[in-house]
């Protein structure tokens, strides 16, 4: 079995709100000083699906993450983690926030790979949350597509999905070579071992430029991705926030149930 | 995997960095390993460099490390309820600031200092917790990591105030409040410009503010206050013993101290976004564990390498050269291939040498003395009234200087106490 | 491809008739004519959907297409993209709205590598822009911590999902007029390669969390799944659902399904009440819609108390007993 997983190098999820500030001008995100990127919390997941798969099916692990060449990162945490081989692509002239672009161009590196089964995604990237590179790949590179995967099962051919609803699962069976994209149901990601992480630091990570996978071109390419950002800014959800006041816990609790009785359309 | 290392560094902070850049540049096969998910990420401090460590290791440092800024304005101030006096040392510089105090961010630095030690060819792991010793009959062989063991002919522990593993190895025996000091901080930011303006400070130049005095409320310690590029370090150190027995908190110090004029002046506006607490070792020679055995040396604040003269606190540039120290005894005992206890003393021998030991020896005194009270209620208290009955002209005729001082001092300290504590004082600084 | 005119919307069905989301898009459609030009179309696919279809017009569509088709079952989003690839390109639609739903998350990028088009997943705002004569999209991104608003571009279509009861509601008028097309026979298959097994239905506990007028949520503070209890026992007596963030769902206290938030469900009760929740942005971004917020947590200063309208700032197992005890009383 060859799985490709697709990884991203994506600013920290968990940065606190304070930390997060927009350059308004130039509608761009600033990356905060002295706190490194991370890989998109649902490639982990991704990873921790092939590893899986390759432990029940066995198999060869290729990691492939479209960035800056500081993506060498996260493809070495992947390494950790227990994939085989990673690649980088990186080419100046990419523009990397248009996600039709980084479509084509993870699908030209693809097909410089040449042979794979299964290609795994996040579900989204969690930087600009579209959760559409996994399908828009599937298209360009003609193959059956599952989305929000929770489990996975592949047989000899094919490949049964489950796949996340919002009131339920269903199960999904495509022929192989196909595209999952993994959501956090599956499970968590592993944890790498510290000799995981000794043997990833060894490992030679090539760098694939525009030339190399064939995609010079990419720039005008009629890509009309999400059109244009017009604007980006940091919302204000602020509320005027009533505290109720009282010494005791009863007291506060007598107040709370009179405060939301009085919000209530229909009283008990 | 059995690949076998010739050292293995525990912790990412100024002494492991130094000590893994040293070996790994000497050939030899080098692991680190920092709990932090990077290092830097945990820890934290005051903010200024002292001492020519660093420009010997990366002579480039001054283009390539993170400095914040350079400190060309340092002052020492003595905080009362009624008000404060302040020394202003700024020295005449021409040419470029000087090496010798530079400020930086432990979060920006590590993780630069982190990057040089992999350059420098050793394998640095973060987020892992070294969690025990190998031994092998009192030899220390290596280090565990939950089920995984890694071995190595030499480990150094330059893992920080606490050293757990240092206890381990059987070096010391757990450490008390007493020898400890607790430091606590905000980054508070700012706008570049209202700090240049603020601090009088123009470009790459910093300043350090150091305050003794009310801020501790007797508690033996003190305030300080650092320009970083776009941001305040603005925190106090005390004596964690005496911080207990008071039952004060040290949060509560900071922010009572951030409301004193001399400081809330500096910070206002400003929004602060990080706080952090952490120990430091300072109790000088007498809480230095053992420095090494077989297999496995100390270096840092593991080893209780700081000193805390009173004025100012230096760790960082001891942590370094203590961990140069032991990368040389182990690039020596390699060569030997020879890592018992014996071959280890060369460590010792190299700190006497250089300026940690000697340094250490010379202020040994100081710990004690510092736990004087007096120093941070008394004696601020003493020269601001001093200073205040000369310069405030109240309309009565004026008394000389000296006679004013004198009349203070025999009422507010005893001239018996102050001689004493002032020759007491001459040990330390 | 420049002169492209009209408004497509994906259809989905819900329990009774058209899914609520369909409707909340033919009423955000009319109001995108200006722009759009043309018309509102409404696809509905599926075995015997034609029976939708005046409803589908009552709620603002002009023309409404009816794909009756068994197949579509077997291989949704398969057979969705095609319907929508072909109907684009043959009514020269400029901007074609669907569902941020199970299935608008896959088709509308599918639809839009094949279309070439422009493409925004999960808007809460989408408006025209007559002046510059193009749509105007809003988004959260970074997990809710930014909003990005993005212009479609000129002479590409525009394919776009959109957030469920983000939008203003919608407009039921029986007596408008439209016409309904069956489009079965003129539908050209494509190849299907992801083929449907079963589709089950996992009840959510208590009452149905996405239109409860009240709901109560725990959060990791909670601590565990006996906390879990006093949660249930206030959604019981508030006659509302219940809820939880991310950390109650990872540590397994509770059911996925019930998880609020960016990656579970978006809710906009009359009155959401957080116990314990710290206000993460993205659980945030899940209750936005909410009229009234009320926060009990122990720490004065988490987030969640800024985005509250009411907070109760207390250790949760000391003030719920007490809450419980008051409402019992209250419903006796
Ligand atoms: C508030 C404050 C102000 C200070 N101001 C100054 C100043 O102005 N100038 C100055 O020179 N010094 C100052 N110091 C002291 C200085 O910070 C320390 O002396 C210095 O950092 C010691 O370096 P170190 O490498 O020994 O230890 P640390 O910097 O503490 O580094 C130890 C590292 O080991 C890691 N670690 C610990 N245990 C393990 C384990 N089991 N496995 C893996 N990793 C582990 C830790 O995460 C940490 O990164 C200050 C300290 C404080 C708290
Ligand atoms: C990609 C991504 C997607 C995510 N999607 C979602 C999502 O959809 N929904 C979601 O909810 N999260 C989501 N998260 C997680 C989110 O970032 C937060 O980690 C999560 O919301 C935190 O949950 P919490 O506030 O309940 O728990 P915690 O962060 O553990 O906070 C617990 C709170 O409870 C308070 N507390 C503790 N004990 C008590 C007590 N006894 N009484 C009262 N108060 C107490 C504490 O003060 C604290 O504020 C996502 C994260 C990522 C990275
Ligand atoms: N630049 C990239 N490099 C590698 N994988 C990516 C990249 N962008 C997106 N992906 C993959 O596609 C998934 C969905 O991303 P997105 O469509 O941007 O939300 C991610 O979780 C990754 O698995």
């Amino acid at each position: 079995m060859e799985i490709i997983v697709l990884v991203k190098e994506v600013l920290d999820p968990d940065l606190p709100p304070s930390k997060f500030s927009v350059d308004t001008k130039n509608n761009r995100v600033i990356p905060p000083e002295g706190i490194p990127p991370v890989i998109s919390p649902y490639d982990a997941v991704a990873i921790e699906a092939a590893l899986r798969i390759k432990e029940e099916a066995g198999g060869r692990i290729t990691v492939v993450s479209l960035g800056n060449p500081s993506a060498e990162a996260v493809v070495r945490k992947a390494l950790a983690m227990g994939a085989d081989a990673g690649i980088v692509v990186s080419d100046p002239s990419f523009d990397l926030e248009d996600s039709y672009l980084a479509a084509h161009i993870l699908t030209q590196t693809i097909r410089k790979i040449g042979k794979y089964d299964l290609i795994l995604c996040g579900r989204q990237a969690v930087d600009w949350d579209r959760g559409v590179t996994g399908p828009i790949m599937a298209e360009y590179l003609a193959v059956p597509v599952a989305t929000l995967a929770r489990a996975i099962k592949v047989s000899d051919r094919s490949v049964r999905v489950e796949r996340v609803l919002a009131d339920g699962h269903e199960t999904l069976e495509m022929d192989l070579p196909a595209i999952i994209t993994v959501s956090n149901e599956f499970g968590q990601a592993r944890i790498p071992s510290a000799w995981g992480v000794i043997k990833a630091v060894k490992e030679e990570i090539p760098v694939w430029s525009a030339k190399d996978i064939g995609a010079e071109d990419a720039q005008n390419k009629d890509n009309p991705g999400e059109g244009r950002l017009r604007r980006l800014y940091i919302p204000s959800y602020e509320r005027k926030c009533e505290f109720l006041t009282g010494e005791r816990p009863e007291e506060l609790a007598a107040a709370l149930v009179k405060k939301i009785y009085s919000r209530e359309t229909a009283s008990p | 995997m059995t690949e076998k290392f010739d050292a293995i560094v525990v912790g990412g902070g100024p002494a492991g960095c130094a000590s893994a850049c040293v070996m790994a540049k000497s050939g030899l096969n080098v692991l680190l390993f920092e709990r932090g998910q990077y290092a830097g990420a945990k820890n934290m401090w005051g903010g200024a460099f002292f001492g020519p460590q660093l420009k010997e290791l990366f002579p480039n440092f001054r283009e390539e490390a993170p400095v914040e800024r350079f400190v060309t304005r340092h002052t020492f101030s003595f905080l009362t309820k009624k008000g404060s006096t302040t020394l202003d040392f700024k020295p005449a510089f021409s040419g470029p600031p000087s090496d010798n105090g530079f400020i930086v961010m432990r979060a920006k630095f590590d993780k630069w200092l982190a990057k040089k030690v992999e350059q420098a060819g050793a394998i640095v792991v973060t987020s892992m917790l070294v969690d025990d010793l190998l031994l092998d009959g009192g030899r220390v062989t290596g280090v565990r990591i939950g089920k995984e063991e890694f071995s190595s002919d030499a480990v150094i522990l330059a893992e920080g105030v606490n050293g757990i593993l240092a206890q381990k190895a059987g070096l010391c025996s757990g450490v008390s409040a007493d020898n400890m000091k607790q430091g606590v901080k905000e980054v508070i930011a700012l706008p570049k410009q209202t700090i240049e303006d603020r601090f009088n400070v123009n470009g790459s130049e910093g300043a350090a503010m150091e305050f003794v005095g009310s801020c501790t409320r007797g508690v033996p310690g003190g305030g300080f206050l650092y320009t970083n590029k776009e941001s305040l370090s603005v925190g106090i150190v005390v004596e964690l013993g005496a911080l207990v027995k008071n039952r004060l908190k040290a949060s509560d110090l900071l922010e009572e101290f951030k409301e004193y004029p001399d400081v809330a002046r500096l910070i206002r506006g400003g929004k602060t976004v990080e706080y952090s607490a952490h120990l430091i070792p300072t109790g000088g020679l007498k809480m230095m564990p053992k420095l090494f055995s077989a297999g496995v040396l100390v270096a840092g604040d593991a080893a209780a390498l700081v000193l805390g003269t009173g004025l100012i606190l230096e760790g960082a540039n001891f942590a370094m050269a203590s961990g140069v120290a032991a990368a040389e005894t182990v690039i020596t005992a390699k060569k030997k291939n020879d890592f018992s206890e014996t071959a280890l003393r060369d460590y010792e021998r190299l700190l006497r040498e250089g300026f940690v030991l000697r340094d250490m020896h010379t202020f040994k005194e100081t710990p004690r003395l510092l736990k004087n009270t007096r120093i941070y209620d008394l004696y601020p208290e003493v020269v601001f009234e001093v200073l205040e009955n000369i310069l405030e002209n109240d309309g009565k005729p004026r008394t000389k200087a000296y006679k004013i001082a004198g009349k203070v001092i025999k009422t507010r300290v005893g001239f018996a106490r102050l001689l004493s504590d002032l020759w007491a004082m001459r040990k330390m600084t | 491809m420049a002169d492209l005119k009209g408004i497509l919307v994906v259809g989905e069905l819900g329990k009774e008739g058209l899914a609520s989301i369909t409707r909340e898009l033919l009423g955000v459609a009319r109001e995108l004519l200006d722009v759009a030009e043309g018309e509102v179309n409404l696809m509905l696919i599926g075995e015997d959907v034609s029976s939708y279809a005046e409803e589908g017009i009552a709620f603002g569509a002009d023309k409404v297409y009816v794909v009756n088709d068994v197949s579509a079952q077997e291989f949704p989003c398969d057979f969705y993209t095609h319907a929508v690839d072909q109907f684009c390109r043959k009514a020269g639609i400029s901007l074609c709205l669907m569902g941020h739903t199970d299935l608008g998350r896959e088709l509308a990028p599918r639809a839009a590598a094949r279309l070439r088009g422009c493409i925004c997943m999960d808007c809460v705002e989408i408006r025209s822009d007559v002046k510059e004569k193009e749509f105007v999209q809003l988004r959260p991104v970074f997990g809710g911590k930014a909003m990005a608003e993005t212009a479609s571009q000129r002479g590409v279509i525009q394919i776009v999902t959109v957030r469920h009861k983000s939008m203003s509601g919608f407009v039921h008028r029986s007596d408008r007029r439209g016409d309904i097309i069956d489009w079965s026979d003129q539908l050209q298959k494509g190849p299907v390669r992801t083929r449907l097994i079963e589709r089950k239905t996992e009840e959510q506990e208590g009452v149905n969390i996405e239109n409860a007028p009240i709901i109560v949520a725990g959060g990791g503070g909670i601590g565990g799944k006996e906390g879990f209890e006093l949660i249930r026992e206030l959604g019981r007596l508030l006659k509302g659902a219940v809820g939880a963030s991310r950390v109650p769902v990872d540590e397994g206290w509770v059911h996925h399904n019930i998880e609020i938030g960016q990656t579970g469900k978006i809710v906009s009760p009359d009155i959401y009440v957080a116990v314990a929740i710290s206000g993460a942005t993205q659980h945030i971004t899940g209750i936005l819609g909410s009229k009234c917020i009320v926060a009990v947590n122990k720490d004065p200063d988490a987030n969640i108390f800024k985005v509250s309208d009411v907070g109760v700032v207390a250790d949760y197992k000391e003030l719920l007993p007490y809450v419980i005890e008051h409402l019992r009383g209250a419903s006796k």
